[in-house]
């Protein structure tokens, strides 16, 4: 499999004197899930924001289907065909849930990627896919509750159909039935051809999903392979990953 | 009916106000920061039309449009040297919780006052009405004929500002950048253009209001004081950021200093609205509409 | 550095200003000269008022030269309107301008930042069309005559300094006093500053009533000097000026309001000869100054003090005393109920709702006196509400709290760091401009210790926790981890009675987890409380002897942790499939 996104030694940090990655290196393969996990702290969401533009690296490069994106503006990237799912909320509360899904396909029409058609299209496609929208379209995104939104972030993905779709902690802070029903999006996605970095900090299920898992710790990879690896005694193993206990 | 008539002429400096007030209210929706400087836009638009009109052929109607461009101008010069660096870009994603904003753009306020006092100098200037004078009756009621179609004017413009906010793409994208840079940024909006465009439009809005009121208000120097007053009176009594809040802060501001004028006191008219602001601040500290945050 | 030392350096270098000024008339006879020198020292003096206000406390007001004319008027009138002398004029001019800025302070208490700002910016101005409009009483904009003071230009010139010197060594002593460490506080976080037991409401009203009160003073003798008046003093662009000097001069520095005020008034008057430019000149000053230099003039003399590297956190520092507390008497804090039998913090019932939304439901637990309790659930159970209603930062709708057995649902946050109930924030809340030791120092002084003993225990507690090199830079600049210690020693200057730990270990350094662990343990042992919040289950295995756990706003069950841990409805809606196999395999 050939690598969709490349980190080439990235070193980055927002303060001038603290650097939050040290020297990262990973690389995503196309089509599937790559994981990472990692303590809370360890840089897993730093990495994201860095790929998105949202940081600029200190040093390193990032490579995205050939392309050199370093430091490239956050606002282009969604042309590019990358999406970015954080762990806070990219919904507006105050618009209505149509307006937020359908925002971000004006935005793709206006510079010419797609269709009126199409754009209606998916949104249809996206009622029925997530039946929640069904009976909240009109609705306030602020006034659904955090699964509901959870799911709205997902059905937004959804109709982007993004090439790279990065995932930040989907399941965080949500019931087990919601969380289950992420988890079945994510598998959908990836049926759907979209390739998937994950960070999750519920490490079974990524050793699971994922055909690659990379551990980052403290700003640094310190252990990258493939399922079959982590077989075994996954809490020796990890504990010897992340240096605690599990 | 005289109460009416005061209700009517309140409700009609009370869009007036509005018009001041609203790109003040879009500024603090998309930046987090008040803009000290917001009567000076006013300013520009005063002296904008009054110069044109006076020292050019130009017919007031065309002066109008002129002075929403000087003010928009200025806006978006503004934004782009002084208050975009301020912030540190996409990398710094706590606003600008600031209190130094609040002094860069004071300054400006101070610089572009100076600098109209040094170059156009200290006198007034006044711009001709759009129509003879008339009066008009309305019913019952009998007004201003400029006045009215002042006020006119700013309702319609006041209409399509809200209307563009509300319903247009880019009014949208400046909602959503408003209530989630994060998310705005992903789906595609540029935030630099974002905040330059609500500073325009709002330099464009209050040299509007400048410009309407010209006629009654003869520009000069610091003529944007007052209005910029009234308009942060208007915004906290809104709650900052919210479009709705401010215009119905603004008709209830012009309509109490309407009434209070003539049964309270004619002399201290102008100390009605901090009287309401402060009696509403004792019990909503985020102003009639504002989002009350949730702060551990 | 530390506040005391940056002060003592800031009063010498102010003691020579002054000096310099003080010996100005021998060199200088020029009446016009003289006459720009004392404006200054008006300038000044109010400056440094607000600067009490702004620069320390962080109440950013628009309204300096609003009292300035306040204690002019009040003196000008009391003599124009009753014929008394000046004497008397300056003292009711003091006591007038305080009781207004007393009033301002409690209107615009709870408001922050911009609409702060904009309040007093509208309060200025109608103070001020008031007296322009009020013709019969003030003579509006012709203007007031003052009584003059009868002795010469050089004679005013001593009044004035001498009034100034007053002004300077009453703002060093308050802010050498825990005053200046409360007001910085308030200014640096005020949410944390009440939560280490700051009385914040009073602080900040005290700021405003002696900002006020020194623009007032300023300003009557201000009008005894001009002899004539107008509302012109109150524009709000005088009040942009002294804003300027201080920004300019340096903000929250003693000596930075003296230098911005002469200064900028000097250069005034020289630029007014030039042709008038000085106002331009001031506005591009102040754009700059704000835009690249934050800390004005004095902030340049700081970057000449060297600072040292900060030491990143080694293993061995944060390991290394964290075994030994001997310098700390850590007793038990004998309660004022004795029996041992009474939960030492009890909640009875509580409830919750925000807008439609159940946050939490009739909770009801209790925890007995040195438990570790582990407060578990997922995100939305209510937990966090939960413990923002125990730590006094929101009101339940119903219920009690009930800590020793005493009623405390409604108490304040810092009367509740008071009686002994601390916590710690999930985003770290430390006061980023002053020193991880005055940190200390503000929680220690706040619940009542002395100076020399709140020292003590400060710097007892930086060696326990391994900040000891770091412990006199600047808080913000320290990282994540240290400034996560440095929030939970706050909680310990003072033995408290029970300790809430919101997420303490999420998005640390392993090692600096294993810190606090080790301290929370080695508390435990002597009896101290905690309630910790987190969703690190291995923590709370390790930990916690108790735990509760919520759902949905519910509590759905409490007692021992591995009880809770292995309960059917706790694994289902919080823990999912996968934990439950995982603890069983």
């Amino acid at each position: 499999m050939t690598a969709l996104l490349t980190l080439d030694h990235v070193t980055a940090g927002f303060v001038s004197d603290i650097d939050i990655l040290q020297d990262v290196s990973l690389e995503v393969a196309e089509g599937g899930i790559t994981g990472l996990i990692g303590l809370n702290g360890a840089g897993k969401s730093t990495i994201m924001r860095t790929i998105c533009g949202f940081l600029k690296p200190r040093s390193g490069r990032i490579f995205y289907g050939g392309d050199d994106i370093t430091g490239i503006a956050p606002h282009s990237v969604i042309r590019r065909g990358i999406w970015y799912i954080p762990q806070e909320s990219s919904l507006y509360p105050q618009m209505t849930v149509s307006d937020n899904l359908s925002l971000p396909l004006h935005h793709l029409r206006r510079s010419g990627t797609l269709s009126r058609g199409e754009v209606n299209r998916r949104l249809d496609e996206a009622t029925t896919r997530f039946p929640v929208l069904k009976t909240k379209w009109s609705a306030h995104a602020g006034d659904l509750s955090g699964g509901q939104q959870k799911l709205v972030e997902f059905a937004k993905a959804f109709v982007i159909r993004p090439r790279l779709c990065l995932i930040d902690e989907p399941s965080i802070g949500l019931s087990p039935k919601v969380a289950a029903e992420i988890y079945d999006c994510i598998d959908s996605f990836v049926s759907d051809a979209m390739t998937v970095l994950l960070v999750d900090h519920n490490v079974r299920r990524v050793v699971r999903t994922a055909h690659h898992v990379y551990v980052l710790s403290l700003g640094q990879i310190t252990a990258s392979g493939s399922p079959a690896d982590f077989a075994g005694d996954l809490h020796e193993q990890v504990k010897g990953w992340l240096g605690i206990e599990f | 009916m005289l109460v009416a008539d005061l209700v009517i002429n309140g409700l009609i400096i009370g869009f007036l106000y509005a018009l001041m007030a609203i790109g003040l209210s879009l500024i603090f929706g998309v930046l987090r920061i008040v803009n000290f400087a917001h009567g000076e836009f006013y300013m520009v638009g005063a002296y904008a039309y009054s110069l044109i009109t006076l020292s050019s052929g130009i017919s007031p109607w065309f002066a109008l449009p002129l002075a929403f461009l000087a003010g928009s101008l200025v806006g978006l010069v503004s934004e782009r040297l002084l208050v975009r660096p301020l912030y540190a870009g996409y990398a710094n994603w706590g606003f600008m919780r600031d209190e130094y904003a609040v002094i860069v753009t004071f300054g400006l306020s101070l610089l572009l006052i100076s600098l109209a006092d040094k170059i156009i100098g200290p006198f007034s200037y006044r711009g001709p009405t759009l129509l003879p004078p008339s009066r008009i009756e309305l019913g019952p009621f009998l007004l201003n004929g400029n006045r009215l179609l002042a006020a006119a004017l700013g309702i319609a413009i006041l209409a399509i500002a809200v209307g563009f906010v509300r319903y247009s793409y880019w009014g949208k994208q400046i909602q959503a950048v408003a209530q989630n840079r994060l998310g705005a940024s992903l789906a595609g909006a540029n935030v630099n253009v974002v905040s330059s465009l609500v500073f325009a439009i709002s330099g464009g809005l209050a040299a509007l209001a400048g410009a309407l009121l010209a006629p009654f208000i003869a520009a000069t120097p610091d003529v944007g004081l007052f209005p910029a007053v009234k308009s942060y009176v208007i915004v906290v009594l809104g709650g900052l950021g919210s479009i709705p809040g401010s215009i119905v802060a603004s008709l209830l501001l012009g309509v109490v200093e309407s009434l209070a004028a003539v049964y309270i006191s004619y002399d201290y008219r102008d100390t009605f609205g901090l009287v309401v602001l402060i009696v509403v601040l004792l019990f909503r500290p985020q102003g009639l509409f504002g989002q009350k945050g949730r702060e551990v | 550095m530390d506040t005391r030392r940056r002060l003592k350096l800031e009063l010498r270098v102010a003691a020579f200003l002054l000096g310099i000024i003080a010996l100005i008339p021998v060199v200088v006879s020029n009446d016009y000269w003289l006459g720009v020198l004392i404006v200054s020292m008006y300038f000044a003096m109010v400056a440094t008022g607000w600067n009490i206000l702004a620069g320390y406390t962080g109440q950013f007001s628009f309204a300096p030269a609003t009292f300035g004319m306040l204690g002019a008027y009040v003196t000008g009138l009391a003599g124009f309107h009753f014929g008394l002398p000046a004497f008397a004029g300056i003292p009711a001019a003091i006591v007038v301008s305080a009781m207004i800025g007393f009033l301002l302070g409690r209107i615009v208490l709870r408001l922050h930042g911009p609409y702060l700002a904009l309040t007093t910016l509208a309060f200025a101005e109608v103070v001020r069309a008031a007296i322009s409009n009020s013709m019969s009483i003030t003579r509006g904009d012709l203007g007031l005559n003052v009584e003059a003071i009868p002795v010469s230009r050089v004679g005013y010139y001593y009044f004035f300094l001498g009034a100034l010197l007053l002004v300077v060594s009453m703002t060093f002593g308050l802010l050498r006093s825990r005053a200046g460490l409360f007001l910085q506080a308030i200014r640096d976080d005020e949410i944390a500053a009440s939560s280490r037991g700051v009385n914040v409401v009073t602080w900040k009203v005290v700021a405003f009533t002696l900002s006020a009160a020194i623009g007032g003073l300023a300003g009557a003798l201000y009008a005894h000097f001009a002899q004539l008046i107008s509302p012109e003093l109150g524009l709000l662009s005088q009040s942009g000026m002294i804003v300027s000097m201080v920004v300019i001069g340096g903000m929250g520095s003693l000596v930075g309001p003296l230098a911005g005020a002469f200064l900028v008034y000097y250069l005034s008057e020289l630029l007014r000869d030039a042709g008038g430019y000085q106002h331009i000149v001031f506005a591009l000053l102040v754009i700059i100054f704000a835009r690249f230099f934050r800390e004005g003039l004095w902030g340049f003399t700081r970057a000449l003090t060297p600072v040292a590297a900060i030491p990143s956190p080694t293993v061995a520092e944060t390991n290394s005393k964290s075994d030994g507390d001997r310098s700390i008497s850590v007793g038990r804090v004998a309660p004022p109920d004795a029996s041992t039998s009474s939960p030492i913090l009890s909640v009875e019932a509580l409830s919750k709702n925000f807008g439609g939304l159940q946050a939490v439901k009739s909770a009801s637990f209790d925890v007995a006196e040195g438990e570790i309790v582990g407060l578990i659930g997922p995100n939305g159970s209510g937990k966090t509400t939960l413990l923002n209603i125990l730590s006094g930062h929101y009101r339940a709708d119903t219920g009690v709290v009930r800590l020793d057995g005493q009623a405390v649902q409604n108490a304040r946050t810092n009367e509740l760091a008071g009686k002994g109930l601390l916590r710690m924030f999930q985003l770290t809340r430390i006061f980023r401009r002053m020193s991880a030791f005055d940190n200390l120092m503000v929680a220690g002084r706040a619940l009542g210790l002395s100076e020399s003993e709140a020292q003590r225990r400060a710097n007892a507690l930086l060696q326990d926790l391994g900040l000891t090199g770091v412990a006199h830079l600047d808080a913000g600049r320290l990282s994540g981890g240290q400034a996560k210690l440095v929030e939970f020693g706050c909680c310990f200057i003072v033995p408290p009675r029970v300790v809430l730990l919101d997420e303490p270990f999420a998005a640390i350094h392993p090692t600096i987890k294993d810190v606090m662990a080790k301290f929370i343990l080695k508390r435990n042992a002597l009896g101290q409380t905690f309630v910790i919040v987190s969703h690190d289950m291995p923590i709370i295995a390790e930990l916690c002897t108790t735990a509760v756990c919520m759902n949905a706003g519910e509590v759905i069950a409490a007692g021992k942790t591995r009880d809770v841990l292995s309960n059917p409805l706790v694994i289902e809606s919080y823990l999912g499939e996968e934990h439950d196999r995982a603890t069983h395999s």
